[in-house]
């Protein structure tokens, strides 16, 4: 459904810009349609980047990214918004990813708005609240502001506005590292839901092993903005044949 | 006795009397300014050589100037303009200002790096002689002042609004909102504006006491309004050749131009204790 080919990312540091960072460095791997792919690696490895590369937010180096027929990579502003919608992404802070001046009710209906999804402001509402259904977010939530809200909450009701869109692709990046660990479970479990029910493709990004072993299908672990071992979750964690995974491996508790 | 003084004046901090204060202050003079007719004793402009000069009494309580026009009613008419300019400069000004300073920051790049340059050099002129040069060059009436302070006070709003715009452009949610799809004039709107609000809001509020003092000096010098009119720097302008006769004629507008700056300058504090708590200087709880 994804696939990303050589994809690079390079930054310019130092006077005069002659210093070359690769954030991203030849990276490919390809996501099937429905599964939860993982992307695996240290904080600083170049996984944000690579998703916001896939979001369209950051512009690559080089290499491709095919979705469907198209290379992402190569389309233009009027091809993006054609696909915007299918593609869609989780920030990683709860709370941040919100104005800090509108209510979870506004937060919500925003995409709608965007696509004009609905006719009349009490179809509106209705939506908001099915949609906030649907994540278990109880609708006496809506007319709160995001600093008033826990992080759970926020992250579910990040979930609902990305659904409303209801997209192919969506991005997790690190939607629970913010969380404590009894939230943390309740998150996975609707990350699996949506999954099952909805069958939306998802890229899991994360730092937590544990995390990435019990929710995905396929997982790619990076290593300084290389992929270092990609393969099915039990072949990478039980048979790991890249150094570096052997030694995450063996620094888990 | 200082500690008392200093005890007091942070108790009245920590209960946002200095607000209040300059809230009731500013209503009385915006309300004195709007029914000005219903306040005046005397036509201001009426000329009564017989009285000229007259000291403070019942029928003139702030006495008359060298052509026998009641300072008392001349104040008051002055209000008028004085606080008319003042908004009219502060909301035209903060209204441009926003504008620039968030499309620039929003946008970045080349765009960013020309209007803030042109900001730079508005902003290496002192004010006072910007407007001065300003005001000169086109005929000095009411409107031409308020262009001429709009053209200085721009800038600061632009800064101000530029810095909070940049910091804005980075953050998660707005990234978030472009991931939505958001176009820019929705994230300009709903994003921006919202968020830059409550720092322009502030030095809105701070700038308002500033521009009467500026509307004050200019008309003292001529510019602005133009006799007869009662602008109050005109006013102690006229009375300053009869400073050691009739001290009347400069003191109450004197008094008037320093009570509303006052006032607004207190708004413009308390605003700012009161919605952004960081810019306080520290006081003490005890």
């Amino acid at each position: 459904m994804l696939e990303v080919q050589n994809l690079c990312k390079n930054y310019r540091t130092g006077f005069l810009g002659q210093k070359q960072v690769r954030a991203v460095n030849d990276v490919s791997f390809s996501i099937e349609e429905g599964e939860i792919f993982g992307l695996f690696g240290q904080s600083g490895c170049g996984k944000t980047t690579v998703s916001k590369i896939i979001m369209g937010l950051l512009p690559a180096s080089s290499g491709k990214i095919i979705y469907g027929d198209k290379d992402l990579l190569s389309l233009n502003k009027k091809g993006w918004k054609s696909i915007r919608r299918e593609i869609q992404m989780v920030y990683q802070h709860p709370q941040m990813s919100f104005n800090p001046r509108s209510t979870v009710f506004e937060a919500c209906a925003e995409p709608l708005r965007i696509y004009g999804l609905a006719k009349n402001r009490q179809q509106e509402r209705e939506m908001v609240e099915q949609m906030l259904c649907e994540v278990g977010v109880s609708p006496d939530q809506m007319k709160k502001f995001p600093h008033e809200i826990s992080g759970g909450q926020a992250q579910r009701i990040s979930f609902a506005r990305t659904l409303a869109l209801q997209p192919r692709l969506l991005i997790l990046d690190e939607p629970t590292s913010m969380l404590d660990i009894s939230v943390q479970a309740q998150i996975l479990q609707t990350v699996r839901k949506i999954n099952r029910e909805k069958g939306i493709t998802m890229l899991f990004i994360s730092h937590d092993l544990d995390v990435v072993h019990a929710i995905c299908n396929h997982v790619a672990v990076m290593e300084n903005g290389q992929i270092a071992e990609a393969g099915s979750v039990e072949q990478v964690f039980e048979n790991p044949k890249h150094p570096y995974t052997l030694k995450l491996l063996e620094a888990r508790l | 006795m200082i500690r008392y003084i200093k005890k007091f004046f942070d108790y009245l901090n920590r209960k946002n009397i200095m607000l209040i204060c300059g809230l009731f202050f500013s209503l009385l003079f915006i309300l004195i300014a709007i029914f000005a007719e219903h306040f005046e004793l005397h036509n201001p402009t009426e000329m009564n050589l017989a009285n000229a000069l007259t000291a403070p009494c019942k029928t003139y309580p702030f006495g008359t100037d060298q052509l026998g026009r009641d300072i008392f009613s001349r104040i008051i008419e002055g209000s008028r303009i004085s606080l008319g300019t003042a908004f009219a400069v502060v909301i035209i000004a903060a209204a441009i200002g926003t504008a620039i300073g968030a499309v620039s920051g929003y946008f970045g790049g080349a765009m960013d790096m020309i209007l803030m340059r042109i900001v730079d050099i508005f902003l290496a002129f002192p004010t006072i002689i910007f407007v001065l040069a300003l005001s000169t060059f086109m005929r000095g009436n009411q409107a031409n002042l308020i262009i001429a302070l709009c053209c200085v006070q721009w800038v600061r709003y632009a800064r101000i609004a530029r810095g909070e715009a940049v910091i804005l452009h980075n953050a998660e949610f707005v990234e978030a909102a472009k991931g939505l799809g958001a176009g820019n004039l929705t994230i300009l709107f709903k994003y921006f504006i919202p968020n830059l609000a409550p720092k322009i809001l502030i030095t809105m509020s701070m700038d308002i006491g500033g521009i009467i003092l500026y509307c004050a000096s200019l008309s003292f010098l001529g510019l602005g309004a133009q006799p007869p009119s009662p602008a109050w720097g005109t006013m102690i302008s006229d009375g300053k050749g009869y400073l050691r006769s009739a001290w009347w004629m400069t003191v109450y507008p004197g008094l008037a131009v320093s009570l509303t700056a006052l006032s607004f300058n207190m708004i413009g504090d308390g605003l700012r204790d009161l919605l952004d708590p960081r810019m306080r200087e520290s006081v003490s709880t005890e």
